[in-house]
């Protein structure tokens, strides 16, 4: 009994002092889970609407469609997200920097432009570094971030140990809701728990390799190797008069041929002469990222400079491309997204009943021992068991 | 054993929050960025750029390299006249890198670049930017560095067939 008591206060010492935190932190995560689709209810110029039903035009003609909308746009990345969403088009014109423009790939339409904002970007930033700014390859907020891992997974193990028979929560699910709030939080922060176990679990370990990601990041560990620039004796000399370079069609060919399972997610234009074509998408392989399947393509020579897909992953490289889905839930499209933001909601809960679980037990020991002189110690201890049994 | 009349501190488990305010401080910064003022604009070959370094800290060193970032405004349309353009901190302007230090990337006039830039600058160490156009004429210009800036002289242009 003693032990479990041990384990009790270890169970709190790790999430009291940061629920609010953590709390903040479950709840924009839950959001992200579901920026696409807010995104899509928010703002109708986000919505690729297609009442006719037509094809999704090939990428060069969005990019060719916002060069005609902005005279002088200089477009470097194109990001397609879910059929029911535009894709978005960054580029830099006179006087604007950074905008983004949202494009219909059905129509062709451009139907919005601003000025890079976009929610799921501030969203992700917001969940995973609490908008601290980037230092050379690390945040400390995502370090602050990636730790709450250690939060996730040590309320979990010794919420598993202090509550006897958790199993029951799974065979016989009960909240009593006839003895009071205290009962009743104490009910549902086991029952929550219990139910969420195997999402503490991801969240706990995705998290965890997000903390290793940092510090690889951090100690400038290459995950994938770059290939160095192009040779600029490769680049053409001509008599100054600027050279064309591969068309981004047929760049994008080259990278369909290598990799004919490339369904193409972010598209990114060379950043200058000596860059590369990066065409980087989904593919065949279940659970992998966006970005799992990737072709850098010379805009010379129209040469493959690197393939990268899942078949070829060193177990870090698998690791870093199936993180994200698992996190976001996004794996599976909107129904596990659904599941996803529903336990990430519930998480959220649970920080706040656990708080207020431990609000009301210190108000009772309080009560209690001005009653009896018997002592703090008596009184915590009596509860602390209290709460184990159930 | 110490007193339990009074009711636990429930305010310090809720110092947490005070975490919370740091990101709307960063969300107010990344809208209103104070940035250095921007350096001369200088004629280079038949271009004109002028840089702003990214802050006013010293370099930083990433994988073993003292780096600093800079943007660089570059004349509207120029970059595509451009075979290749790089920057670098030192006492002459360096050979066309191998790696990525250095190369003046991004899409349009703004330009960023991660400069080699020495950790604690010698007074004769300036900001140099090589240029080439298409047919194979190099153009150097170069900006004395912040703390050698009273004495700015004006760099002489090399011009030179590859």
């Amino acid at each position: 009994m003693q032990n479990r008591r041990l384990w009790f206060l270890v169970h709190g010492w790790l999430s009291l002092p940061v629920w609010l935190l953590f709390c903040f932190i479950c709840l924009t995560g839950s959001i992200s889970v579901l920026s696409h689709e807010i995104t899509w209810l928010a703002n109708p110029d986000a919505r690729a609407d297609n009442p006719q039903g037509l094809p999704a035009r090939p990428l060069p003609e969005l990019v060719a469609a916002v060069e005609e909308a902005v005279p002088g746009a200089n477009v470097g990345h194109v990001m397609v997200y879910e059929p029911y969403l535009v894709t978005a088009i960054s580029f830099s014109a006179s006087g604007i920097p950074n905008a983004l423009a949202y494009v219909n790939a059905y129509t062709g339409e451009v139907q919005a432009i601003n000025d890079g904002f976009s929610f799921i970007e501030f969203m992700r930033s917001l969940h995973g570094w609490l908008l601290f700014p980037w230092q050379a390859g690390y945040s400390v907020g995502y370090y602050l971030v990636s730790l709450m891992s250690i939060v996730a997974l040590g309320a979990m193990v010794t919420g598993v140990v202090i509550y006897k028979r958790f199993w029951r929560s799974f065979t016989r699910p009960g909240i009593r809701l006839n003895r009071g709030a205290r009962a009743l939080l104490g009910d549902l922060h086991r029952l929550v728990g219990v139910w969420s176990l195997w999402f503490l679990l991801i969240m706990g370990l995705t998290g965890g390799w997000y903390f290793a990601q940092a510090v690889l990041w951090h100690t400038a560990t290459d995950i994938w190797t770059h290939p160095d620039p192009v040779a600029l004796d490769e680049l053409p000399l001509t008599d100054g008069t600027p050279p064309e370079r591969l068309p981004l069609a047929e760049a994008m060919a080259t990278a369909r041929q290598t990799m004919p399972s490339l369904k193409p997610s972010l598209v990114s234009l060379p950043e200058h002469s000596r860059d590369y074509y990066s065409i980087a998408g989904s593919g065949d392989a279940w659970l992998f990222d966006q970005y799992s399947y990737r072709v850098l393509v010379n805009p010379w020579t129209g040469e493959v400079a690197q393939a990268r897909e899942p078949a070829v992953m060193n177990p870090l490289q698998v690791i870093t491309h199936l993180a994200d889905p698992l996190h976001f839930g996004t794996w599976g499209g909107l129904w596990t997204k659904a599941i996803w933001f529903v336990f990430g909601l519930l998480l959220t809960g649970m920080s706040i009943t656990g708080f207020m679980i431990w609000v009301s037990r210190t108000a009772r020991a309080v009560r209690e021992t001005r009653q009896s002189p018997a002592g703090e110690y008596a009184a915590d201890n009596r509860l602390a068991v209290e709460d184990a049994r159930s | 054993m110490k007193s339990i009349d009074e009711q636990p501190a429930r305010w310090k488990y809720c110092l947490s929050a005070l975490l919370l305010i740091l990101p709307a401080w960063f969300y107010y910064q990344s809208l209103n960025p104070e940035l250095p003022p921007e350096w001369s604009e200088q004629r280079v070959g038949p271009f004109t750029a002028a840089p702003t370094p990214a802050d006013t800290q010293p370099a930083y060193v990433y994988d073993g390299v003292s780096l600093k970032d800079f943007s660089v405004r570059f004349c509207e349309g120029c970059r595509a006249r451009m075979r290749t353009a790089y920057l670098v901190v030192g006492p002459e302007p360096a050979a066309i890198p191998a790696g990525y230090d250095g190369i003046v990337h991004g899409h349009g006039s703004y330009a960023h670049v991660h400069v080699p830039y020495p950790e604690r600058p010698a007074p004769e160490h300036r900001l140099w930017l090589t240029v080439q156009e298409w047919d194979g004429r190099l153009h150097q210009v170069s900006w004395p560095l912040p703390q050698s800036r009273e004495v700015i002289t004006s760099s002489a242009e090399v011009q030179a067939q590859e």
